[in-house]
């Protein structure tokens, strides 16, 4: 229960500051000196590592804050570690390549939501149960595996992709 | 009838009823390719 | 093409009445509800190969550029889409006999749903992006991310958990277990399934382009700009 919760909370907190990646480039005007001055992938990259180190700082902070107030034992710290920036990575790639595909887009936000849930969930779900084995003090090979496989892909997809998303 | 029977003839007649749809579409989408 | 599109119909038409008349019911499954197995299957099957296509059409508009290929990759996914809301409406009305309810928040049905809100995502995006050339780029490159990301929807999601699934066609053992009327049947459903998808795809797409060509002056525009910026 507390698994799921914490995943929620996390999702959440990440949620409002993930997919600003690209749109408020695009909105202080300073998107057209990135697109001028660097290759699509290598900001992608750039972004997606930044959103990443964003996600861990936020989950350092929240997860001992929650786990200290709703009394919750974790026996497996370190294996919990993995399953947050497993997760962490999966969601920091994914967020910020969508983020630079609906940048451009009418009505950002709601698109983005849109477009990034079917593809957030399935982190979601792994995830939670990753937690729930590490918080049992068992370590979830199986939830890593699937977690880092599905980061990998992104990033892959991501990096090859990204530079439909300048305009030539 | 057997109940089998009965459910796979009401498929033939809406399968035969898509056919005739589809094929119709097909000729008319022809049609106007080749107009422009 | 044509004798192809008129062999369809009888092809159809045994596959639909082989599906009701020839195998028997299969055993461990409630009374005649097996022979969903002829219908559900295929247009899943239809679902993932329209993606998979989508996603081919895709990758050419990232290195052509040509808006036919554009009409291709949005048609197939629309078919896809089709495809994929039939094969979750007959799978939940086998759930429902066979489990006792619609929707059990299988790990198949979740993930296949998710795969159903992924794509229609996709169509979304594409409505938000009104620059022609632009709309096809980045359209194409979420379809083909979108691609990427599916096996994990379609093949990891449904097994890293317990379902009530029963085993598919490409299962771990990796051979087919059906008697052979079932085989025969089943085969015979896929192909002309397939033929239809074609179909339905080629139809949509030709309505797409006379669309763009014709009533919208997207064409024209887009070529106006070019002159213009020359």
């Amino acid at each position: 229960m507390c698994s799921a919760l914490l995943w929620v909370l996390l999702f959440f907190s990440a949620a409002t500051g993930l997919p600003r990646a690209f749109v408020r480039e695009e909105e202080s005007g300073t998107a057209l000196a990135l697109r001028l001055v660097a290759p699509a992938a290598a900001v992608v990259a750039g972004k997606s590592l930044f959103n990443f180190v964003l996600f861990a700082a936020i989950s350092a902070v929240t997860v001992p804050a929650f786990a200290l107030l709703l009394g919750w034992r974790v026996e497996a710290p370190l294996a919990l570690a993995a399953v947050l920036l497993a997760g962490g990575a999966g969601l920091a790639v994914v967020s910020t390549f969508l983020s630079a595909l609906v940048a451009r887009a009418a009505q950002k936000s709601v698109l983005f939501v849109i477009v990034s849930f079917p593809l957030v969930v399935p982190l979601l779900l792994p995830a939670i149960a990753g937690t729930i084995a590490a918080s049992r003090g068992e370590t979830p090979w199986l939830a890593l595996r699937v977690l880092g496989a599905y980061a990998g892909a992104a990033a892959c997809g991501a990096y090859i992709l990204a530079f439909a998303a300048w305009d030539e | 009838m057997n109940s089998l029977a009965f459910l796979a003839a009401v498929n033939l007649v809406i399968w035969v009823g898509l056919f005739a749809y589809l094929w119709r579409i097909d000729r008319r989408i022809s049609r106007r390719e080749r107009e422009r | 093409m044509k004798i192809l599109k008129l062999l369809l119909l009888p092809a159809m038409g045994a596959t639909i009445a082989g599906a009701f008349l020839w195998p028997e019911p299969a055993a461990g499954f409630l009374g005649e509800s097996s022979r969903i197995v002829f219908f559900h299957v295929p247009c899943a099957w239809t679902a993932s190969l329209a993606f998979l296509v989508a996603a081919g059409y895709s990758a050419a508009v990232l290195v052509r550029g040509k808006a036919w290929h554009d009409d291709l990759a949005a048609s197939a996914v629309r078919v896809g889409l089709l495809f994929a809301a039939l094969a979750l409406v007959t799978g939940s009305l086998f759930a429902k006999i066979m489990w006792g309810s619609y929707w059990n928040w299988d790990p198949r049905e979740s993930s296949f749903l998710l795969l159903l809100f992924l794509y229609a995502a996709y169509l979304f995006l594409r409505t938000a992006i009104e620059d022609p050339a632009r709309r096809r780029r980045i359209a194409a490159a979420y379809a083909l991310f979108a691609a990427v990301l599916m096996p994990f929807l379609v093949f990891v999601a449904p097994r890293v958990t317990q379902s009530l699934h029963p085993q598919t066609v490409i299962n771990p053992e990796g051979r087919v277990l059906m008697d052979t009327p079932t085989k025969t049947v089943f085969f015979a459903s896929l192909a002309t399934f397939t033929g239809l998808f074609l179909w339905f795809l080629s139809l949509d797409a030709r309505s797409a382009r006379l669309q763009r060509e014709g009533t919208s002056p997207a064409g024209n525009a887009e070529g106006a700009r070019r002159v213009a910026v020359i």
